[in-house]
């Protein structure tokens, strides 16, 4: 499969919409044909369609500028003829002038082959589909002056008003093409990402290297990535290691060394050394393809604001021709057609809705563009309205402030018992497990032990309770588990245990044999790197933080008190719903979780963000993903979320008092046509370059290389809080799929 | 009018400006060409371009000039206060590039940045690499219209002359001023020295000092004639 063109107005299960912008087109449009909400779109379409072929966007270009050459012409002898009043009124000049407006018509010729055309042949097509348009109404306004100044000239008595014609043409093509490029701009970000799938592969077929076309490759099949190339494929690596940069995908700018073993996602650049793959996915499905699909998806969605733009801009036009109609007929009355043409068209000038329809789609796709740059997926843009107004930001325990792996704190063992006897069956036991406990208690002892894990048979796992099993040299069975579970198998504590044992409110896990428990190892959850400071940041920014977990309480209260947050602890998923719910009162509710396992809590927030699972990003329910795993950059998002919405506000708020203020003005006659046209032009570039600041966000403060971070809990690599990290959360994944509890 | 000789030796020494802000076009111009000929073609069409834009905004701001007299009751005396707020403006930009002010210290003005950058640099870049000669001149035309402290000073000068035709001849002759030396760097295809440019430039400061100074004399000395006419506009008598 290739992965699809990024056309963000394609959306198969909405209505007919805009191949531009997205934006619902009504009337009949034939299916074969592309339609176009605006005159804008169907410009920026061209120019993006003409990216590779230079000569039709070349053409564009040239006719836009030379149109504002004659323009210029224009301008000049009009300035001439308005100072007419102040000088003599001789035979000569008046011969000097005529010769100026016969200029002033001269020059305007061009511009209206330039620009007209363009314009009469949107609104001819749109008029095709039996659908009026303000290109429409534009072409009119512009024919009506120009017949009528050319009548005036002819006469030769009358005001001429080509400079009126000229300057529409002008200011209307300039903010299309405003809006053009700023729509280009802005979803450059989203289209690089296709970019970034090599098209060819080196399959290795039976040691043989091929260079073949990227869809030819399959699931299992191994292929060979060359320093400096990008991965075709998600996959697992096969031979060789290397350092990968990740940054597209993930947002991570510090490169990953990946050994065998490890996933590797596609879309992702090989640094040094060659790598070879198998792939786990075809070359269409893999992360980078979810990702494309989940923004294609992201931009298609209309966002609320936009939604009420639609319902204002379904009525906009009528009222406008409206309105310009009643101008005209009101100051012909008043005895002043001439005037009344001038009103008119001032008013159509002044009410093209385009700063409105732009307002808030252009403000999403650079934010959304920006946030998928630094590996943050916005799936939609109402999540990232709901996350600028949020009060309060949960995050669930295990798997997001902490990395979901334990590490062993302590180990005790009663006296009478050899210390390393009971470390290598509980080593034996655990080795089979990967339950992150027993993953602790394997790494614990593959530290502390020289000599391999004793063999172990007739092994079984007991959900939530522990392991059990035969180990070579012993004549009953071990057990590796809960206390509780332990002591339900008929151990008993050895007669001193309080003095070995303690009681504690860490996680514990005991091992036993022949009636008697004899050892205790008790853990502690490993943090996340940076998450203390990443939850101050968030209570700076004037959020509520809130720790919901599963977990016992004085377990969870630890952790809580470490990053001073507020905890609810010991809650069932139920449970955790329904302080979602009650937090919900109060505002709109961000939920961190990793994914998986809290898909219903994530989904019964107002935005759910999801970790942990970079490489399956079509499962969960989030509104938003941390591709990185990355939680620092969770306040870079919130304040780019605020950024966006004051950008939007700004926006409509801009455009509305504009088109009202303006279409005021200009019904009464105080606003001359040529300002109006100007004001339009000047109000899309506010629109756009506003819009496109959020393109150009700073990323948030550089990540400090991993080793120079102090884990909070724990100091192990990061390396391997990452791999079991990711065992974990596949385990979780397995483990809930079993369950039913995703989707 | 006296200045338009100081203001085309002002255009000539204010080319060392021109020149740090927009030699990357002058170079560019030339580099599709091949020939000596074809080179000095595009140099030409660019320089037309720009010439065109600073005659219309001279005219512009005639215009306003004008208008501005025309509004203003005739007890006060516009075209004077015109000439000497030009002059002072002038004086200022001259005294700002000569780094007696501390707005701009040293050669603080080679680093602004091109403003404008984000969406016009696409703009102008696309009509650069045109090989034909409507494309540069294109460039040249849009040029124009970057934002530039000598050219505002210039355009207050045009402004001054409340007169179409005499603020089109002020910028157009700026203009032609800057040209010369523009064509030769954007043809010899290297920039002139930094130490030359640098003294270059201080020359054209004094030249916008002198230039300024001689606008305000000529704006004192309208304070004892009358004033103009009024001008007229279509657009406020209905």
């Amino acid at each position: 499969m290739k992965i699809e063109r990024w056309e963000p107005g394609r959306n198969q299960n909405s209505p007919p919409g805009c191949e531009f912008c997205g934006l619902p087109v009504y009337g009949f449009s034939a299916a074969e044909q592309p339609s176009y909400c605006c005159y804008g779109c169907r410009f920026a379409a061209s120019i993006a369609a003409a990216g590779g072929e230079e000569g039709q966007n070349r053409w564009a270009m040239t006719r836009l500028g030379l149109a504002v050459f004659f323009a210029m012409n224009v301008m000049v002898f009009t300035m001439l003829l308005w100072s007419q009043p102040a000088t003599p009124n001789d035979s000569l000049s008046r011969i000097w002038y005529d010769l100026a407006r016969y200029a002033c018509l001269l020059f305007t010729l061009p511009v209206v082959l330039l620009l007209g055309g363009p314009l009469a042949e949107d609104a001819a097509s749109e008029l095709r589909r039996w659908r009026p348009s303000l290109s429409l109404l534009l072409v009119v306004g512009v024919a009506a002056a120009l017949v009528y100044s050319t009548f005036s000239l002819l006469a030769g008595s009358g005001h001429v008003y080509f400079e009126v014609a000229v300057t529409i043409l002008v200011a209307v093509t300039l903010g299309r093409w405003l809006e053009a490029t700023g729509k280009l701009k802005t979803t450059e970000a989203l289209r690089g990402l296709q970019r970034l799938l090599p098209d060819q592969v080196r399959k290795l077929r039976n040691g043989v290297e091929e260079l073949l076309p990227i869809d030819e490759l399959r699931a299992g099949d191994i292929f060979r990535v060359l320093p400096g190339e990008r991965i075709a494929a998600d996959g697992r690596i096969e031979l060789h290691e290397a350092a990968l940069d990740e940054q597209a995908v993930t947002g991570e700018s510090w490169p990953v060394v990946k050994r065998p073993g490890d996933r590797v996602l596609s879309g992702t650049l090989v640094l040094d050394g060659p790598l070879i793959i198998e792939a786990t996915e075809s070359a269409g499905q893999g992360t980078l393809a979810q990702m494309v699909d989940a923004l294609i998806h992201a931009t298609a969605t209309r966002a609320r604001y936009q939604r009420l733009c639609e319902q204002i801009s379904n009525f906009f036009l009528p009222v406008v021709a409206v309105v310009a109609l009643v101008t005209l007929a009101i100051h012909a009355w008043f005895g002043n057609p001439a005037g009344g043409l001038l009103a008119a068209l001032a008013v159509l000038v002044i009410a093209c809705p385009c700063a409105l329809g732009l307002a808030t789609p252009m403000a999403l796709w650079a934010a959304i563009g920006r946030a998928a740059q630094a590996g943050v997926l916005v799936r939609d843009g109402d999540a990232l309205a709901l996350l600028a107004r949020a009060t309060t930001i949960c995050f669930d325990k295990t798997g997001t402030l902490t990395t979901g792996a334990a590490e062993v704190v302590e180990f005790a063992t009663a006296t009478e018992i050899d210390r390393q006897d009971v470390l290598q069956i509980a080593h034996a036991l655990a080795k089979s497990s990967t339950h992150p406990l027993a993953i602790a208690v394997s790494r614990y002892a593959g530290c502390e032990l020289s000599e391999e894990p004793l063999p172990a048979h007739n092994l079984r796992s007991l959900a939530g309770r522990g392991v059990v099993g035969r180990i070579a040299g012993l004549d009953c069975p071990a057990y590796l588990g809960s206390r509780s579970w332990l002591l339900e198998q008929g151990l008993t504590w050895p007669s001193d245990a309080f003095a070995y044992f303690a009681d504690s409110e860490m996680a514990e896990t005991m091992v036993g044999w022949d009636g008697l428990i004899r050892g205790q190892f008790l853990f502690r959850e490993e943090l996340r790197p940076g998450v203390a400071g990443v939850v101050g940041e968030l209570r700076a920014t004037g959020l509520q933080t809130l720790m919901l977990t599963g977990d016992r309480r004085p377990r969870a209260a630890s952790l809580a008190a470490d990053l001073e947050l507020v905890v609810k602890a010991e809650l069932l998923p139920e449970a955790k719903l329904d302080e979602i719910k009650r937090v919900k009162r109060d505002g709109p509710v961000a939920m961190v979780g990793d994914g998986i396992n809290d898909a219903p809590a994530l989904a019964a927030a107002d935005v759910g963000i999801a970790l942990g699972s970079g490489t399956d990003i079509s499962r969960h329910s989030a509104g938003v993903c941390l591709l990185g795993n990355d939680l620092s950059r969770l306040p870079w998002l919130i304040d780019l979320s605020r950024q966006t919405v004051s950008a939007i506000r700004w926006n409509l708020v801009w455009a509305f008092a504009y088109n009202i203020a303006g279409v005021g003005l200009a019904a009464a006659g105080w606003l001359h046509p040529v300002f109006a046209a100007v004001a339009m032009g000047a109000s899309s570039l506010l629109v756009v370059t506003n819009s496109l600041r959020l393109a150009g966000f700073p990323d948030s403060k550089p990540l400090e290389h991993p080793k120079d971070r102090a884990p909070i809990a724990v100091a192990t690599s990061r390396r391997e809080g990452r791999s079991s990290q990711s065992t974990v959360a596949s385990l979780a994944a397995e483990e809930s799929l079993a369950a039913g509890s995703v989707q | 009018m006296i200045e338009l000789p100081l203001i085309f030796v002002a255009g000539i020494l204010g080319t060392a400006h021109c020149l740090g802000m927009c030699g990357p076009f002058a170079l560019l111009i030339g580099g599709v060409s091949r020939t000596w000929s074809g080179m000095l073609g595009r140099q030409l069409a660019y320089t037309t371009g720009r010439l065109f834009t600073y005659g219309v905004l001279g005219a512009a701001a005639g215009f306003c000039g004008a208008r501005l007299a025309a509004l203003v009751p005739t007890f006060i005396n516009i075209p004077a206060a015109l000439a000497i707020s030009a002059g002072l403006f002038l004086t200022y930009q001259g005294l700002k590039a000569a780094g007696w002010l501390p707005a701009s210290v040293g050669l603080q003005w080679r680093l602004q940045p091109a403003a404008g950058s984000c969406l016009a640099s696409g703009f102008l870049g696309q009509f650069l690499r045109q090989p034909g000669a409507s494309g540069v001149f294109l460039a040249g035309l849009f040029t124009g219209l970057l934002p530039c402290g000598l050219l505002y000073g210039m355009l207050a000068l045009a402004t001054s002359t409340h007169s179409v035709p005499l603020g089109a001849a002020t910028m157009t002759v700026f203009g032609l001023g800057t040209a010369p030396a523009m064509i030769l760097a954007g043809l010899s295809g290297r920039l002139v020295g930094l130490a030359t440019r640098r003294r270059l430039f201080a020359a054209a400061a004094w030249c916008l000092i002198l230039t300024g100074l001689v606008s305000v004399a000529r704006g004192v000395s309208y304070m004892s004639i009358s004033g103009q006419q009024p001008a007229g506009c279509p657009m406020c008598q209905k």
